[in-house]
């Protein structure tokens, strides 16, 4: 009876990431970051997670070769400043999709270990409570033009 | 530490927004304020002098503010969002006064309030890259300190990393215009949009100019 057990528990463990995969309710849209202005060795990443299940979900962690540390962090209006700070999830709650963006949430790159280049990817992976470890590329945008996604319709209202 | 600073700080904050109250009760304006998405000082409020060191090395003083409407915004260069943010922004809002002719007169700048990383040259490089007219300061913690006040501004290394080498700041990210009189005229407050920005001091300066006409 033992023996069935764990038996059946290793089948399961075997066939959990499989499942995991194939049920995968978290998808991540447009991952970016900004390029990497002179002398400055710090970055951040932002995207948006959108929850397709019916639970909710937490993004628990990441992580990624391009820096010694990655964090995640929010913006808190606080006694008149801007204050960062790290946070040990980021809720996504179904229907309720969480955005990083500037000023805001946002995945933090510490003591990066080259300059991020406008134009290339680099390699982000993502740990969530319940769906897994998700990897994303995440599109490095030059200065000034990383903000356009923010307003959608900036663009539209320029080309008039 | 910590609590010695941020009294005198919050106090000083206190005291602007009581003046700020207090002269836009009392004074009658001779020509209406235009409205902003900010604060507009009824009386522009004179800046006690003070000494910095620019992106050059050279030393920086209130003097140096007359006769050019100056932005002013105080961040760091490790700040990995918002001040990146914020600078894109006024890259912009330089960018659009360009194109309308009203830069001639314009000046913006960072001041650091991480002087114990961001060397002038650092600051020369960084604030260069958003914008070739953007300028950068800093200086000891007592000559930031008597400039921040005075504008409201505030700022604290983050209590939670004082002994990390990767310490992050937290600050106003307020945008400060100083008028050619090298006196504080207005605060933008964040969330701060180019077009608002461009509007609001294209609405500021007609305004500065029909009372100075008169």
């Amino acid at each position: 009876m033992k023996i069935n057990l764990s038996a059946l528990s290793l089948l399961f463990a075997l066939s959990t990431p499989v499942l995991a995969a194939d049920t995968a309710t978290i998808r991540v849209e447009e991952p970016w970051a900004r390029e990497s202005p002179p002398t400055v060795t710090n970055g951040a990443a932002y995207m948006t997670l959108v929850n397709t299940g019916k639970e909710a979900d937490r993004l628990v962690g990441a992580s990624s070769d391009v820096s010694a540390t990655v964090e995640l962090h929010t913006h808190l209006m606080e006694e008149g400043m801007m204050k960062m700070r790290p946070l040990k999830a980021i809720e996504i709650d179904p229907e309720k999709p969480a955005v990083l963006k500037p000023g805001g949430l946002h995945i933090m790159l510490i003591s990066l270990k080259k300059p991020l280049v406008a134009g290339q990817m680099f390699p982000l992976r993502l740990r969530f409570e319940k769906a897994g470890e998700i990897p994303v590329d995440v599109m490095v945008r030059k200065m000034g033009s990383a903000e356009m996604t923010e307003n959608p319709h900036h663009h539209d209202s320029k080309a008039q | 530490m910590r609590s010695k600073y941020i009294l005198p700080m919050l106090a000083g904050v206190l005291a602007l927004g009581l003046g700020l109250w207090l002269g836009h009760k009392l004074t009658p304006s001779p020509i209406e304020l235009p409205t902003i998405s900010g604060f507009l000082f009824p009386e522009p409020k004179a800046i006690d002098d003070f000494t910095l060191t620019d992106q050059t090395g050279q030393p920086f003083h209130r003097d140096w503010l007359m006769g050019k409407w100056t932005f002013l915004y105080f961040g760091y260069t490790y700040c990995p969002d918002v001040c990146p943010l914020t600078l894109v922004e006024l890259a912009k809002v330089q960018q659009q006064l360009a194109r309308k002719k009203l830069d001639q007169d314009t000046a913006y700048m960072l001041i650091s309030v991480d002087p114990q990383r961001d060397t002038p040259q650092r600051l020369g490089e960084y604030t260069h890259y958003f914008n070739p007219k953007f300028l950068g300061a800093t200086g000891t913690p007592e000559e930031l300190s008597k400039l921040a006040q005075q504008l409201g501004v505030v700022y604290l290394r983050s209590p939670s990393q004082q002994d990390n080498a990767h310490y992050t700041i937290d600050h106003s990210s307020t945008v400060i215009l100083i008028d050619p009189d090298a006196h504080l005229h207005a605060i933008f407050m964040p969330p701060h949009t180019p077009e608002a920005m461009v509007s609001d001091f294209v609405k500021i300066r007609e305004h500065y100019r029909s009372i100075n006409d008169k």
